[in-house]
């Protein structure tokens, strides 16, 4: 490959955009060409750079975040004013020729809503769902799922945030307990030190429905990434997305999916999960070195 | 909500609630939304309104949000059409590039010892100098081309994001990423030159090649007339 050929390729490279086999081409170029090599390092610094000033340029304050959530909930009250309006315009377009049928519609409604508020708790309790259907209101199928994930959902959800990660919230290790206010459980920091892996940054990602999950970011030294989740088990049941099997003596979850691999344990009603593109057998052994650092600590 | 008529269709959730989950969700995505801003209008004032409205205009387009995508490239172009319809000022509209992609910027027309004395070795980054050019620069980029650098090289988002939020296709995002970082990439090896970090003579005469002049708007769109 020529430096010319090169220099059309490594902005694509370093986008993480160039197919594999061009990778090799250029990976074998570099390790002859000083100026590439070189070229390819001033490519990276701009970026680093760029990303610095661009973001030291335009820092964050409370305030605008206070002024932006106070305008959304302004526009969800107006919103819901809006539904209101017109459901009472309907209401009362219907109540003359409904007569008797309008109360049975406000009771259906009633032990709809009540059913919407007790049911909260399970996706395993079928007895409610068939009370349901037989009540013949309605089937709760859509009021559930608006609810609750279900396993391959969750299970997507946990592999979305390690392709698409959150921006870190917290960099610094002494900070990450913050988490725990939010999520709910300890959140400890795992060292991986010991596979290459150094920790980037922790966030909070959304969980519908329930308490957000810790996510924890580490990067290994051959440029892997491995994201460590922390959350409270029994409101995410991650583990029922995954296989179980026996590593170490102990139940070890695993899943790969969309070509990446996610493996869970639980500790006392604490869940870990690691999501990397290594395979499954490399998560689990990590997961594994996170349950038994907790344990130990 | 008990003894009230229901007011949300079965199974929809109120708009207050659904309103925590959007803050949840994608509040956290103010940083990237306010660089990207910072960037494409003028004042700290502006920008925060164009998040604000970029994120109130979500809210309400929320159902039309495809689960799974990465919420900072819709965000992306939401913000991007708020910018386009309002916010877009004659001021940064001024210059457009314009040229064939003429050659491109061969590695070996600085020599390896020069570029390395524009980093800095311990971080990896630039030197220090050079930070205020940087962003300079940026903000002399075309909008178009100054937002789809900064989703790329900033935010990391793929090329298909990148197109999404743009609205174009994705050969497009790739030739403005080329002409962008390209022009970048010149207007640092001048302003190196310029500060004495690089006493190297170019080899070749580079910023004639790399440099596609930014020009008027108003002659480009003469030019576009013609054809």
């Amino acid at each position: 490959m020529s430096c010319e050929r090169l220099g059309s390729l490594w902005e694509t490279f370093l986008d993480g955009e160039l197919p594999s086999p061009q990778v090799l081409e250029l990976q074998a170029h570099l390790d002859g060409c000083a100026d590439c090599s070189e070229s390819l390092a001033l490519s990276g610094a701009i970026r680093r750079t760029a990303r610095q000033v661009v973001y030291d340029d335009a820092p964050l304050n409370e305030e605008l975040s206070a002024r932006i959530e106070a305008a959304l909930l302004r526009e969800a009250r107006e919103e819901r004013e809006e539904l209101e309006r017109a459901s009472r315009r309907r209401w009362l377009a219907r109540a003359p020729q409904v007569g008797g049928l309008g109360a049975a519609l406000a009771m259906a409604a009633a032990l709809l809503f009540w059913l919407q508020s007790e049911g909260t708790r399970g996706a395993q309790e079928g007895s409610e769902s068939d009370e349901l259907a037989q009540s013949g209101v309605h089937d709760d199928r859509e009021a559930r799922a608006s609810r609750m994930l279900g396993p391959q959902e969750l299970l997507d959800l946990f592999i979305d945030y390690h392709t698409a990660p959150p921006m870190p919230e917290v960099t610094e290790p002494k900070l990450v307990p913050e988490l725990e206010r939010d999520v709910g459980v300890r959140v400890p920091l795992p060292s991986l030190a010991a596979y290459g892996a150094e920790w980037q940054g922790g966030s909070l990602v959304h969980v519908p429905r329930t308490k957000p999950a810790a996510y924890l970011r580490y990067r290994t030294r051959d440029a892997h990434t491995v994201t460590v989740y922390v959350y409270n088990a029994s409101r995410i049941p991650l583990h029922a997305s995954l296989r179980q099997r026996m590593f170490r003596s102990e139940p070890v979850y695993e899943r790969s999916w969309r070509g990446y691999s996610i493996a869970a344990q639980l500790r006392q009603g604490v869940g870990y999960a690691v999501a990397t593109d290594l395979d499954e057998a490399r998560s689990a052994e990590l997961v594994n070195a996170i349950t038994r650092s907790v344990v130990q600590h | 909500m008990t003894g009230e008529p229901e007011p949300s269709p079965r199974g929809a959730e109120s708009p207050e609630s659904a309103a925590a989950r959007f803050t949840e969700e994608f509040l956290p995505n103010l940083p990237a939304l306010l660089a990207v801003a910072a960037r494409l209008v003028g004042t700290r004032a502006e920008a925060e309104d164009l998040v604000q409205d970029t994120l109130l205009k979500a809210f309400r387009s929320r159902k039309q949000y495809r689960t799974g995508t990465n919420p900072r490239a819709w965000l992306m172009a939401i913000l991007r059409n708020t910018f386009l319809n309002g916010y877009r000022r004659r001021s940064l509209e001024r210059r457009v590039f314009e040229g064939p992609d003429a050659e491109a910027l061969a590695p070996g027309w600085v020599g390896a010892s020069s570029l390395r004395a524009i980093r800095d070795p311990h971080s990896g980054a630039l030197h220090s100098m050079l930070e205020a050019p940087l962003l300079a620069a940026i903000d002399e980029l075309p909008p178009e081309f100054k937002m789809t650098v900064q989703l790329a090289d900033i935010e990391e988002l793929s090329y298909r994001e990148i197109a999404e939020s743009m609205a174009c296709p994705i050969g497009t995002v790739m030739s403005r990423l080329h002409r962008g970082r390209r022009w970048l990439r010149a207007r640092l090896l001048q302003e190196a030159e310029a500060l004495g970090l690089v006493d190297e003579p170019a080899k070749k005469p580079a910023p004639s090649a790399g440099t596609p002049p930014p020009v008027e708007l108003s002659r480009y769109r003469g030019r576009k007339g013609a054809l």
